[in-house]
This record gives C-alpha cells, structure tokens and sequence, in this order.
C-alpha cells in the first residue's frame, strides 16, 4: 500500500500569543492550587504571565519540573517526531523534542486529602487575568483572524516546528 | 462484550495505547465518511437545526483546519442541555432532538451567519489520517463521552471509570473509593507497567491535582513513548495526551504547535501527531502485532453531532443544580455527545464498524479486565461497561501489505 501523505499545519497556525481556552483556565488554575498547596516558589512574572498560551506553557512548565523533581527522565536524547525510525521525513519536517536534564532527587509529600469544593473555591481566589472563555462574547472573528495574522508577520526568523 | 483471552489477537497483545484526543465530536470529523460507507453512522447531508430566526440550517462538508471555531464553542454542562435538549435549563423528560446546536453557538456572537458553521463537517480527504484508520480498522458508531459536559470531568472517566460527582473543571479531589488504573496496575505483584505521557512538561497533563501531585513518577513526555517504542520497552498500558498550547519548545529549537484539535487550533497538527504514534507502532515489527492503539476524543467541545446520547448505568454519584447549572441535578445516568473513537490493530478486521455503545469508562474497564481479571472496587458504570478489545478477533494477523503507513508533509 502506497504510503499516505499527511499535510502539515499552515505557516500561520503557531500563534503562541492566543488567548487560552476555557480549558486553559482550568488547568493554569488547578496548578496554581497545587503550587500555593506546596508553597512552590515561582517566578512573578512567570506566574502572572498566564493569559496566553505562550505564557501558560511556561508557567505550567516551571510547576510541572518543580512537582517532577527526582523523577529520572529517560528522555535523554533528542527524538524525531515526524517521520518514523526506518524511514525519515524530509529534513524539514522531522523536528525535534527538548532532552529533560535530569534533576536532583527529593522528597514528595503526600495528599492531605482536602474536600474538593474547598479546594475548587480556594483555587478559584488565586487571581488569574480575564480571559475570552466558553460562553462568553469574544472578539469578532476578522479580528482575531487579523491579530493572527499580525503575530506571524512580527516573526524574525522562520524557527522549526513540532508536530 | 467481555474479551475471549482464547482469541489470538489477545493471546498476542501485549501493549494497549490510549490516543485521548480533544474537543471534536463524530459527525464533525468522520460524519462523512458515510457516503463511503453507509455503514458508518454520519451524515447524508440532509440534517439541519434552526437558527434564531427559525430558519433551517443544514449540514455541509466545510469544516476547516482552524478559525472557523473562534470563539471555542460552549460545552458546558447547560449549553450541552440546549444542544440536546433545546433548552439550557432542562433535560430530560424533554427528549434528545439534538437541535439546539446553533441556537446555542449563536448565544456567543449574536452572529446567525456564524452560529450555522457549528454544524461543518469534515470532507473526508481533509482528514487523510483519521479517516483511514477509521476505514482500514475499526469505527465506533456508538461511543459516546462521558458526560454531557466538558473536558476535565469526562477525562476522569478514563482514568477512575468515574468522574466522582463532578460535571465541570473543577475536578480537583478525587474519592478514594476508586483508585485510577494506573494505581491499580501499580499495586500488583510483580507490577504490571504503565504510563501516562504528556507532551512536554510546557504542556503537561490535565490530571494535575491527583496524579501529578502525588504520583509524578507515573509520567513521561512524548519522547519518552517514542523512545519506549524504538527500544522495545513499551509499558503495558501507555495513555497518552497532545500538546494544549502553542509554545515555544522548552529545548529552544522552534515551535511546539499544540496537537490536540481543540478549537482553534489546527486539526492539521493532530492529524500528523496521531499519524506519528500510529507509525512509530507500525513501523516495529516487534510492536506491531501485539499492540492495540485506541484513538479517542475526551467530548464533543459543543460541536453538532446528530446521534441522541443514550441512558446508561447511574454512577452513584449525583450533582446538584448548582453544580449542572441548570434546574436540576444529574445523576450520571445519560451519556454525553458521540465522539470519533477508533480502534487499531492487525487484528481488527479491515473495515469494521462497531454498533455496541462504549462511553470512557470502559477505559480502565478494559485495561483492567485484560490485565487483572476481575476486580471489585470500580465504578458501576465502569463495571457495566464493554470491554473495546474484544474486537481484536481476527484468528490470522492480517498481512503486512494490507496496513497503511503515513507520510508526514
């Protein structure tokens, strides 16, 4: 069977300064619970910086190393993710995923077991910027459509790109 | 359907892979794949809901790769009411119409041109791999997600065989009454081996609060699985989960685009990330044979669908209106939305369609009755639900020649 061909994403897909989705929202909000739980200290700017979804990931990444600490990482070299292992994708195509350094070992603590709508109001104070949500009235679609647009023509250089 | 541990494809399994895609629903994505095969429960091009000038709208094959659905259709537990139901406030005894799809994306826009585009679908070749696997492999008519609700609460159910009560986000503490199937796995002796991979850690996973807190150890990254398949070490079962963002990756090398198909990202990433794992097990014959991959979306993200959700098994749990926000509780006793599943193997029979309701809760159900055997303390729903790897039945793998591959662009 002849293999077959799987378009990739358009140039302009990668809009790293979208606004998060709903979904975002709840999952920025149950790692700030976590990290106000573990009094994890996280850089302001990083953890105020969450209405994107740029600025999420870094977030959700910084909480995410802090809660894997002493978690052996076997990810210790870089993979191709196109493509396949017998038969490479074109050189542009097969990108690359981040080796994770392995991190020194420490202790973890263990779930107190709090009652999760106290814990859902809890989260709920710790502030976190307005953002277009699931039901709400967002910007108009020409709008987002050009701030799209606008984001990729600011770009310096063309950067490669995961799947 | 229970599994026939006599039947050669599940003497031979080994590894089960569970793909939980997001945010798409069945009609949307493989809907038209019936004028292919009529089999397949998806559109004739006929369906249709109102619009807020009472207007019919019909379904079209236009759905595009990305700004189409901008802003992220509702999906909460009320506006699934109204796309069921026509009404936000009530469910049943009203009966499933599943006419409320417009009415309630226009709710966000005021905009009726815009509020029509909900009921898009896919052109089939627009979704060359999804549509593939979904002909060459098995198609679930009848898999439903979970809940009438949204993403965090119907993927509890693939992981606990409940969601606990819990119909929104806030899912934060789970009960203890119902361990997840990675702790139930784990708690064997010898352990049985599993994985639950995210991503990157930019992306992470959506079950923060439970078993990243205090599990961690249970993670691994999408190089991580990649890794496991080349080298032959695939843990029994593996979860895995797309990226949620677009961010720059953590290596500095360039672009992470998010994979997941929520909207408004580009289906077109998934597309390629689904077609990523499904080589990367393909391409090794000392996976191939004795791994089942399952395709799945967490729900429909407020997107048409023209199959009313059953009644299913109460799950012991209740919500209350405050919870729903509607009129009334829930009891966990309807499904929510149908959602695109797919089942892969050299043992599945080319072409199957499968008419037996599955909802996520046979997740863990199936995992656990393979792995384990019989195993008391699980949800009712979970205990009620089919088991999807009784469909690996072919009694001869079916030959190398006849399986796609994937070229990724």
């Amino acid at each position: 069977m002849e293999p077959i061909r799987v378009p990739g994403p358009s140039p302009t897909a990668f809009h790293k300064n979208r606004r998060i989705s709903d979904l975002l929202l709840s999952q920025i909000r149950h790692f700030q619970h976590v990290a106000e739980k573990r009094s994890l200290k996280i850089n302001r700017e990083i953890a105020r910086d969450v209405h994107t979804e740029g600025g999420a990931a870094r977030y959700i990444a910084v909480v995410t190393r802090a809660l894997r600490k002493g978690v052996p990482s076997t990810a210790a070299k870089l993979v191709p993710v196109g493509g396949s292992k017998t038969k490479p994708g074109k050189a542009g195509t097969v990108t690359r995923i981040a080796a994770a350094a392995k991190e020194p070992r420490s202790g973890r603590s263990k779930e107190r077991g709090s009652a999760q709508r106290a814990a859902a109001k809890k989260a709920k104070r710790v502030p976190v910027p307005a953002v277009a949500t699931a039901g709400k009235k967002s910007k108009s679609r020409t709008a987002s459509r050009r701030k799209a647009g606008s984001n990729v023509s600011t770009k310096t250089k063309p950067r490669k790109r995961k799947a | 359907m229970p599994i026939d541990k006599n039947k050669a494809g599940i003497k031979a399994l080994q590894h089960v892979v569970v793909l939980m895609m997001e945010n798409r629903s069945f009609d949307h994505m493989l809907g038209g794949l019936k004028a292919r095969n009529p089999k397949i429960d998806g559109l004739t091009g006929n369906e249709w809901n109102p619009d807020t000038t009472g207007t019919m709208v019909k379904v079209q094959p236009l759905a595009e790769y990305q700004s189409q659905l901008d802003p992220d259709p509702n999906h909460h537990f009320a506006a699934v009411n109204q796309q069921i139901f026509g009404d936000p406030s009530n469910g049943p005894p009203l009966q499933p119409s599943m006419q409320g799809f417009v009415k309630s994306y226009f709710n966000q826009q005021q905009d009726v041109a815009h509020s029509g585009e909900i009921l898009y679908y896919f052109a089939p070749e627009k979704l060359p791999v999804l549509t593939t696997l979904a002909t060459e492999f098995a198609v679930f008519n009848r898999w439903f997600s979970s809940i009438p609700g949204p993403t965090i609460c119907n993927r509890a159910f693939a992981h606990y065989g409940t969601s606990f009560g819990q119909v929104s986000m806030n899912m934060f503490y789970v009960g203890k009454q119902y361990k997840s199937i990675y702790e139930r796995l784990l708690a064997t002796k010898p352990k049985h081996t599993c994985k639950l991979y995210y991503y990157d850690e930019a992306s992470s996973t959506m079950e923060v609060v439970n078993l990243l807190q205090n599990q961690p150890s249970l993670f691994g990254t999408f190089s991580d699985f990649l890794n496991a398949c080349d080298q032959n070490a695939l843990p029994e079962y593996s979860f895995l989960e797309p990226n949620y963002t677009d961010h720059d990756a953590l290596d500095g090398s360039g672009e992470a685009i998010a994979c997941d198909q929520h909207p408004d990202h580009d289906v077109r990433a998934g597309e390629q990330f689904i077609a990523t794992v499904y080589n990367r097990i393909r391409q090794n014959s000392k996976l191939w044979p004795n791994t089942a991959l399952l395709v799945v979306y967490d729900e429909h993200g407020g997107i048409y669908d023209h199959v009313s959700p059953p009644a299913c098994t109460p799950d012991g749990f209740s919500a209350t209106p405050a919870d729903t926000g509607t009129h009334e509780g829930f009891n966990f006793d309807r499904l929510g939305v149908r959602v695109p599943a797919i089942l892969v193997s050299p043992w599945v029979e080319k072409g199957s369609v499968i008419e037996e309701v599955f909802e996520h809760a046979c997740i863990p159900g199936s995992i656990t009755e393979f792995l384990l055997g019989s195993y008391a303390a699980r949800s009712p729903r979970e205990i009620a639900s089919s088991n999807f790897l009784s469909y690996l039945s072919l009694d001869a793998m079916r030959a190398d020649n006849d399986i796609p591959n994937f070229a990724l662009d």
